[in-house]
């Protein structure tokens, strides 16, 4: 199950991930980058709402305040690589920095402070999957 | 250390908050498709609040209509890739299935190569491989955890 739900989170956040470069090939990243992750985050909502309010009725409190977390992370996030570049970071710097920092924070959070065990081969493909990501960041 | 560096670093802290915050979803057993609707929820708040502060609503209406249409078809793709992620989460670790979301970067380097005629570079084809063999370690990891599992109790 993991690997099939893993495999369709990869397809579609890549997926996903792809509207910026069609954004930019269209020359509207620049002056449109706004609008679009406001559309963005709102037709995210419908579709999540369709599928949650089908056979649900309510979010409980504690989901609220994760949720909230969440998108408060999440929004914080994208702003802040935003106005890295706009105060003259280096774009290979901020692509290759904040989600690479971001993925070794929850590594070890993972491994420190939920006592997740992980095989060699797990170690081997965390090793590998940074490199690939520093790499591809630099690239 | 200027404010470019400051932005810099409270993205980076807030994208780890990301993972970990799934991870406290999950631990306090949170529905999946509660957290992927309070997610978009919170925000979609958020960001309209942001656009309407800087003044940039204007921005939203005089947005061409493939705009919309590219943001639309991508945020639904976003909200199945959440789903999708929290629902995995149950069956795995945090360390090893952030791994995987943030390799799905790949992707969009592999369909530029193929829309845009982009070039593969001795680096990028390298990175591609790399990648391909992460997931691959990582899922002999998954093996591996089950193995274990089934040994420690083997009537499941």
């Amino acid at each position: 199950m993991w690997i099939r739900m893993m495999l369709v989170c990869f397809l579609t956040n890549g997926l996903g991930a792809f509207g910026l470069r069609i954004m930019s090939g269209m020359g509207l990243s620049e002056a449109f980058k706004l609008p679009y992750l406001m559309l963005w985050y709102w037709s995210g909502l419908l579709l999540a709402a369709l599928v949650f309010f089908a056979k649900q009725n309510c979010p409980h409190r504690r989901e609220l305040m994760i949720g909230g977390g969440l998108a408060l992370s999440s929004v914080i996030g994208q702003l802040g690589m935003a106005y890295s570049l706009d105060y003259g970071i280096p774009g290979y710097v901020v692509f290759q920095v904040a989600p690479g920092g971001g993925l070794f924070l929850v590594v070890i959070v993972g491994i420190v402070f939920f006592k997740e065990r992980i095989s060699g081969y797990g170690l081997a493909g965390i090793i590998l999957g940074m490199t690939a990501l520093a790499v591809l960041a630099f690239a | 250390m200027h404010l470019g560096h400051l932005f810099l670093f409270v993205s980076l802290l807030s994208l780890g908050f990301i993972g970990i915050f799934h991870k406290l979803a999950d631990h306090f057993k949170c529905r999946p498709k509660a957290i992927n609707v309070t997610v978009f929820l919170w925000a979609g708040v958020l960001i309209l609040i942001y656009v309407l502060i800087t003044g940039r609503g204007p921005l939203v209406l005089q947005a061409p209509k493939k705009l919309y249409l590219v943001a639309g078809l991508c945020g639904f793709l976003a909200s199945t890739a959440i789903l999708s992620f929290q629902a995995g989460l149950r069956h795995g670790k945090i360390s090893t299935s952030w791994v995987v979301i943030n390799l799905s970067t790949a992707l969009p380097t592999v369909l530029s190569i193929l829309v845009y005629k982009e070039r593969v570079t001795i680096a990028k084809g390298f990175a591609l491989i790399l990648v391909i063999a992460a997931i691959l370690l990582l899922w002999k990891d998954k093996q591996q955890d089950e193995k274990a599992g089934s040994r420690l109790n083997p009537s499941t």
